[in-house]
């Protein structure tokens, strides 16, 4: 084995791991990893090492998987969301006047918790628990960083709906982080 | 332009809404209105933000063999 070969190997499962986070489908995301290790053999020379193997890898998976959701996001099955529990979970958070029952307190050394890996456990199995499609759209939209128009099109929902599940997602990490990671630190 | 005040659940849903869209500048007041008396909503944009920034910085790294329990 090359050295390159072998930093790849060691890629390998990191590499899965995400793939299956954004597509939540282990053939999709093989094939999708496939395409990125294939890309890198067949062009060594194109990584000239101004980034580590890891940032360059992961560039090319994210156009992997763009490309793979644009094939097949239609063709995936992927469970339906459970729209009424999610709306009920949404609404436990507020009093009958729309204001927090329970309010939100200030996150204690955000900027420290952006810099650990472990901090970046509890994010991905954050991610890993969320429903499969608000996931999707998700990390499409603040991982692929892709315009919400784009993820609107490629998946084929409405701006609405997209607003909706973006606005879900990301109320359900605020308190899977919370709870998971800034009310352990403190306590 | 709406004068009504805007609850704490609406604004967690505009905040939102702003990190994909340009907000209407009515929207837009009114939101900072909202924010300048609630702190809880402060928080929750500030969290918001940095969810931004763990996911843009999210990705595959050297760390599968961090034990779990390990801080």
């Amino acid at each position: 084995m090359s050295p390159l070969e072998r930093e790849l190997a060691a890629l390998h499962k990191p590499l899965l791991r995400y793939a299956k986070l954004q597509l939540r489908d282990q053939a999709a995301a093989e094939d999708a990893v496939s395409a990125t290790l294939l890309a890198i053999l067949e062009r060594p020379d194109a990584f000239r090492g101004g980034s580590s193997l890891r940032t360059y890898a992961t560039g090319i998976l994210k156009h992997k998987l763009v490309d793979q959701i644009r094939r097949c996001s239609r063709e995936v099955a992927i469970e339906p969301l459970d729209e009424q529990s999610l709306d009920e979970a949404l609404d436990s958070l507020f009093n009958e006047t729309g204001h927090w029952c329970e309010r939100p307190v200030a996150w204690v050394e955000p900027e420290r918790a952006v810099e650990q890996a472990q901090m970046m456990k509890v994010l991905e199995r954050c991610l890993e628990n969320m429903p499969a499609r608000l996931a999707r759209v998700f990390m499409m939209r603040e991982w692929l960083e892709k315009e919400t128009h784009e993820v609107c099109d490629e998946l084929g929902i409405t701006a609405n709906n997209c607003h909706v599940m973006l606005f879900r997602a990301r109320m359900l990490l605020r308190a899977c982080l919370d709870t998971n990671w800034f009310q352990r630190t403190t306590s | 332009m709406s004068t009504d005040k805007l609850t704490c659940k609406q604004v967690a849903r505009i905040l939102s809404d702003g990190l994909d869209a340009q907000m209407p500048p009515a929207e837009r007041t009114r939101l900072r209105l909202h924010m300048v008396v609630c702190e809880a909503c402060r928080n929750v944009e500030q969290q918001f933000d940095l969810l931004r920034r763990l996911m843009r910085k999210a990705g595959p790294a050297e760390r599968d063999d961090i034990p779990d329990d390990e801080r």
